[in-house]
């Protein structure tokens, strides 16, 4: 995939699959040691520890519409190419920690592309499922809630145009405000 | 630390939305709707189902269609991602494989607004009872 935003929201889609009321992303720039962290975390059905060893095989998927699972292995694959590494931990009725990091100034480190299109997407999609956005970087942090967003919104249809265009400009707004890399 | 969550600027554009948008009764029976189901698996994802959603979202909202656009899973057909499903009320879903944003207006100008056929419909291996 051409973007890490697009990497998030195949993860989360996991995560919703799974079940779950609440997904946290959180995505730190630390310009320090030059690593670029994004964790997600949820509260959803978990995996067993015997499925576990198994994700990151492309062969492996739970599905029963077809033979392979390509999310965790592409993302590996791609921190793994960006002097990066990628972790799971999961616990059955619990949820699932999904942990990656890649090198923030390597030269083939995926932007991080359109994610007020990913946040935007996600809250009006997933119903039942609220999700907290968190970017640090050194300017500071930006929040996202998709609950506060909805409750914000009460009455006006999130599919509208205008309301998409202002809740997108509302997230590019504030992660410029923190000089969010691109 | 800089902390970033003004949703009161959000609170002050709602007024001025509400105003702007004219708020029209949606039915509230979804069979009557328009349906339409945006494959969004890794392979959908990849090959830019985030965009072709964003499109029919904007666009049928704006050309006064009444629809539903939720994301759903793949069907199975990788190949052909991305990849929708259509359904108009009272018929049978129709999927529709490589989707673009051209083709996705084709399919709304054509299929949606005319019921006419047209090329890039997946022969779907399930039957709805």
């Amino acid at each position: 995939m051409k973007e890490l935003s697009l990497y998030i929201l195949d993860i989360v889609n996991n995560s919703t699959r799974a079940n779950a009321t609440a997904v946290e992303i959180i995505v730190h720039e630390n310009e320090e040691n030059d690593r670029l962290y994004i964790n997600i975390n949820d509260n959803g059905s978990g995996i067993p520890a015997t499925e576990l060893v198994k994700v990151c095989d492309p062969y492996y998927t739970s599905r029963k519409t077809r033979k392979v699972g390509m999310g965790i292995p592409l993302l590996r694959m791609s921190a793994e190419a960006c002097e990066g590494v990628l972790s799971i931990s999961s616990e059955v009725g619990t949820g699932t920690q999904l942990h990656v990091s890649y090198q923030l100034s390597h030269i083939d480190r995926p932007a991080m592309g359109d994610i007020a299109g990913v946040l935007y997407l996600l809250t009006t999609t997933c119903d039942n499922c609220e999700f907290n956005y968190i970017h640090h970087t050194s300017a500071g942090e930006f929040l996202y809630n998709s609950r506060e967003v909805k409750e914000m919104m009460e009455g006006l249809p999130l599919q509208h145009p205008e309301v998409m265009k202002e809740i997108k400009r509302y997230i590019r707004d504030g992660l410029q405000q923190i000089k969010a890399r691109s | 630390m800089n902390r970033i969550n003004s949703l009161a600027d959000l609170r002050k554009i709602k007024d001025d939305l509400q105003a702007k948008i004219h708020l029209r009764e949606k039915s509230l029976e979804p069979e009557k709707l328009v349906q339409i189901k945006v494959g969004m698996a890794t392979s959908g994802i990849a090959s830019g189902a985030k965009e072709v959603m964003s499109f029919l979202i904007e666009e049928l909202e704006k050309r006064n269609i009444e629809a539903v656009v939720t994301q759903t899973g793949d069907l199975g057909y990788c190949f052909a991602e991305p990849t929708i499903e259509v359904t108009l009320p009272g018929q049978q879903a129709v999927v529709f494989g490589s989707v673009d944003t051209r083709k996705a207006d084709e399919i709304i100008e054509k299929y949606i607004k005319n019921g006419e056929m047209i090329d890039g419909i997946l022969p779907t291996n399930f039957e709805i009872i």
